[in-house]
């Protein structure tokens, strides 16, 4: 996988925080199991809060294309 | 969304991308909530946030590919694929099975109609879009098997497909698709929508022109069944009057 838009990385960018799995699922459903902090897994459910609330909003995702 | 859901989405995107949060108050309030994930280059103002932004993006767009829950659907295959995913095990029977489906394609929840022979008297219009409205669906995708490997549409498929489109028309869900599947041979696959039996052949648009055709067409639909009630009291009163003489020539 492109080294710059692997999970990992792409979490890196956006967080500054260290993941050790590449399992969106797994990241999502136990961030505190893959992260190395509870203050890092909070940073990750705000995330993942964002893109829930993001579906719920339906955003135009043809943009990401 | 309610108000309550739009100040966690704002405090979360300010939280993740970095941004002030009356910054970004301000600028959904000015553009809309979508404008923060769409179109927000007025509001990331250095390229920290900018590049947080597209990291969101990019790991949003991964997260929606991998909800095989919700998949969005765009295609016969994408049906096909997903219903596949739902009769697996019901493949040695004849089942019917509805997905609902929001505004932007993706499946909102799906039931099982009909297991067993399917006909127009088992997989009546009520049952299919009962859910259809408790869910609030945009639209619906229709799907049974044919556990005897041939995809063909029998005559009463094809009536039973007439019947739920005109039906959906009325009450503004748009029947989106009815797609054939098999058990046997899982890449075979009939589309009445690929077939053109079902408005123009192709991939599922979600284009407001259809919309529109839409609107137009069930403007049409309801003004006939308008005019329906407004000729049948004079009817019924037709019939009361001649009823006694009728009673009384049984007699």
């Amino acid at each position: 996988m492109n080294k710059e838009k692997n999970i990992k990385n792409l979490i890196k960018s956006l967080l500054d925080i260290e993941v050790t799995t590449e399992d969106m699922i797994a990241l999502h459903e136990n961030p505190q199991e893959y992260t190395n902090s509870a203050e890092d897994a909070e940073k990750l459910k705000d995330l993942f809060l964002l893109m829930d609330l993001a579906d719920n909003k339906e955003v135009n995702k043809d943009v990401l294309y | 969304m309610s108000s309550i859901d739009e100040l966690r989405y704002i405090q979360a995107f300010s939280k993740v991308i970095g941004v002030k949060e009356n910054d970004v108050a301000e600028y959904a309030q000015r553009k809309g909530l979508n404008a923060l994930v769409d179109n927000p280059t007025q509001l990331l103002t250095t390229p920290t946030q900018r590049e947080k932004h597209q990291a969101f993006l990019h790991l949003y767009r991964m997260s929606s590919a991998i909800n095989t829950r919700n998949p969005i659907i765009s295609s016969p295959n994408d049906a096909s694929d997903f219903f596949h995913s739902v009769m697996d095990k019901i493949y040695d029977k004849e089942a019917f099975v509805v997905a609902f489906l929001n505004t932007k394609n993706r499946i909102i929840d799906h039931e099982v109609v009909s297991i067993g022979t399917i006909n127009s008297s088992i997989v009546h219009p009520r049952e299919v879009f009962r859910n259809a409205i408790i869910n609030k669906a945009n639209s619906v995708i229709l799907c049974h098997n044919h556990p005897s490997g041939d995809v063909y549409p029998s005559s009463e498929d094809m009536n039973l497909t007439r019947r739920l489109k005109d039906t959906g028309d009325i009450l503004g869900i748009r029947v989106l698709d009815h797609v054939i599947i098999t058990g046997l041979n899982q890449n075979k696959m009939y589309s009445f929508k690929e077939e053109g039996v079902l408005e123009q052949a192709g991939d599922y648009s979600i284009s407001r022109s259809n919309d529109i055709a839409i609107k137009e067409d069930m403007k049409e639909k309801r003004t006939s069944i308008v005019n329906q009630l407004k000729t049948q009291p004079a009817t019924a009163k037709a019939k009361q009057k001649t009823a006694p003489v009728g009673a009384e020539m049984e007699r």
